[in-house]
């Protein structure tokens, strides 16, 4: 009943427009404050523990290697290198902003990033092709989302300091339904540029133009390859990644395409802060709904109840899944992780489903709550730069929901999908 | 929205000032504070990342590791994030749903700020309370951190109660702006070049 009189609460704060990690703490601290037998010096202690993390310290080092990557342009020099193959087919400006987005996706943990990232450099560019700015919008908001998949992913990164798996596991994870999301956007956007005759075509491939590019671009390619090798071969810890990949950046954009200053950095830098800063929040709010949880016995009893109902593996997975779109209509992807994972992640385990794999569904998961209405982030970002209203971004991006939603299937009933690298 | 800036602005043009304005004269002293607070946070952010790469290439080139080299990327971190709890809240980064408060009429909107605003220092008040015990327990007991740098446990958790003071400092602004009925929780005065709707999304999209 206790619980029940909280997470009322909580939904009826969140639904007043009180910040998460206020809402999430102020009902965790309540509940601990109604329990005798908890010491009140708990509610610091959690606090202080959530954060002194060392994956979660991966977060602002990749926060700061996004932003740095974003603000010094390093789209641009891809795009050009891409277009001058792929422009001469049907959709090759389409395809390659597509294409870009798989390859920032590999650099950024951020869905939201890219797509203000990839957005400002390609709308003018597939405005001046004739495609239609309502799909333009889609394609980035769509192609953004790989951020959260493909790694180094802000999500993966959350759920790993949150459930206690290696990072490391989750971006190896990450790769092959990254991947084959991609390959899935792909098609659906080549079959929708075809249907309707989008974009021109330009007469041959520029191959002159993409030797003298790949010089220019080669700095910016070599990220990914840093980044995932140094991952997969064991080289760096996802956290120490995260600090040479932002060392590299900037010296990449300071020195090598001179796009960004040292003052730069600085305003960079500090603006990277304060967006680790929320993301921590959220998720010092999260650790004491976490710990109230299991003082309570919640999970427990959630275990307990799922197993009256005599719950199959997959009836679960269809029931998580329906949970998280609900959600993700009226969440951000942090809350969404920080409020769902202690509960769902046992309950997972406890039917024997691979918390690897419940981390690469969840993600997925995040992926289209980004996209969908009322607070698909996405869409707004892709409503401001395109200069259209959010309705018609999301009725762009509506045909992609389809490919999203078999990937999301596919990537929760096979689970090879998600574990095959890692075995 | 717009009714609510439109309403602020009248609120504003009856004072001779804009929020701006109110802003700099209200929180002049904090402001300078704030830019102290936050250029030291940074510091410690840049820090963090010149440690970790040190300690990545140092291990994988000379098969060196430091061992205290985690530990102070952690607690640099956790200050970092602690002092800069309020500030976050200046700049409008942390993250909220405002669905239905947008739908809401005026009158309404002003009492959910309000809300929203003594939620926040009594969470704030709670966060300080408990770690103030927590400092003064550590103190006591005299723990010092597992790595060879030995960094006493009670200056490194003092980070808590300084960051649960910023974030109270912080809503209670909050409570002056919503009480003077002003939406505490939007900026009206987006970067330059930078569209609003894009602004909003990046910065309260927690990155994700």
């Amino acid at each position: 009943m206790t619980l029940f009189v909280a997470l009322a609460g909580l939904l009826g704060m969140l639904a007043l427009g009180f910040h998460i990690a206020v809402t999430m703490g102020l009902v965790s601290s309540a509940l601990v404050l109604s329990m005798p037998s908890v010491p009140v010096t708990v509610i610091a202690q959690t606090a202080f523990q959530s954060i002194n993390s060392y994956p979660l310290m991966a977060i602002p080092m990749f926060i700061l290697m996004g932003n740095v990557m974003t603000r010094g342009n390093i789209v641009g020099v891809l795009i050009e290198l891409i277009g001058s193959i792929v422009r001469c087919i049907r959709g090759g400006m389409a395809i390659t902003v597509m294409l870009s987005s798989i390859f920032f996706a590999a650099v950024s943990g951020s869905s939201v990033g890219s797509a203000a990232a990839i957005g400002s450099a390609t709308i003018e560019g597939l405005k001046r092709e004739k495609y239609p700015v309502k799909f333009s919008a889609a394609l980035v908001a769509v192609g953004s989302t790989l951020g959260l998949m493909i790694p180094p992913s802000l999500g993966f990164i959350l759920i790993g300091s949150i459930v206690g798996i290696p990072v490391d596991k989750l971006f190896i994870a990450g790769i092959v339904p990254g991947l084959m999301e991609a390959t899935m956007l792909l098609l659906t956007t080549v079959f929708i540029v075809r249907k309707n005759g989008y974009g021109e075509v330009a007469s041959k491939a520029d191959i002159k133009g993409f030797v003298r590019n790949t010089p220019k671009a080669a700095g910016a390619i070599t990220m990914p390859v840093l980044v995932l090798g140094s991952i997969y071969l064991g080289i760096f810890t996802p956290t120490e990644v995260s600090a040479v990949a932002a060392g590299y950046a900037i010296v990449l954009c300071v020195f090598v395409y001179q796009t960004l200053k040292w003052k730069d950095i600085w305003s960079i830098s500090k603006e990277s802060l304060l967006q680790a800063t929320m993301i921590f929040a959220v998720v010092l709010g999260g650790s004491l709904i976490g710990f109230i949880l299991a003082r309570m016995g919640a999970t427990a009893q959630l275990i307990g109840f799922m197993e009256r109902l005599d719950m199959e593996p997959w009836q679960f997975l269809l029931l998580a899944n329906a949970v998280l779109l609900v959600l993700g209509m009226f969440l951000d992807g942090v809350a969404m992780i920080v409020l769902t994972a202690p509960l769902l992640f046992p309950m997972a385990t406890h039917l024997g489903i691979d918390p690897i794999h419940f981390a690469v569904i969840m993600v997925a998961n995040v992926e289209i709550a980004t996209l969908t209405p009322p607070i698909g982030l996405n869409l707004f970002v892709m409503s401001g730069i395109a200069k259209i209203p959010v309705e018609s971004v999301a009725k762009g991006v509506m045909p992609y929901y389809f490919t999203r939603v078999v990937a999301l299937a596919l990537i929760t009933f096979v689970p090879a999908i998600s574990l095959i690298l890692l075995k | 929205m717009d009714n609510i800036l439109a309403k602020s602005d009248v609120f504003m043009g009856e004072h001779n000032m804009t929020r701006k304005q109110m802003e700099k004269k209200s929180i002049s002293e904090l402001n300078i504070l704030a830019k102290i607070i936050w250029s030291v946070a940074t510091v410690f952010l840049l820090v963090s990342t010149s440690i970790m790469i040190v300690e990545g290439l140092s291990r994988f080139f000379f098969n060196v590791s430091y061992f205290w080299a985690e530990e102070l990327v952690r607690f640099l971190m956790v200050w970092a994030f602690f002092l800069t709890l309020g500030i976050a809240g200046f700049r409008f980064y942390h993250i909220r749903t405002e669905l239905l408060v947008q739908r809401l009429s005026v009158g309404m909107q002003k009492v959910t700020w309000l809300l929203a605003s003594v939620a926040g220092m009594v969470f704030a008040g709670i966060l300080f309370y408990s770690s103030i015990f927590q400092v003064m327990r550590l103190y006591k007991m005299g723990m010092v951190s597992e790595s060879n740098l030995e960094i006493p446990l009670w200056i490194v958790s003092l980070a808590v109660p300084i960051g649960g003071l910023a974030l109270f400092m912080y809503y209670f602004m909050v409570a002056v702006y919503a009480w003077k009925g002003i939406d505490p929780f939007v900026s009206d005065e987006p970067d330059e070049g930078v569209d609003e709707k894009v602004l909003n999304a990046v910065s309260k999209g927690a990155q994700l």
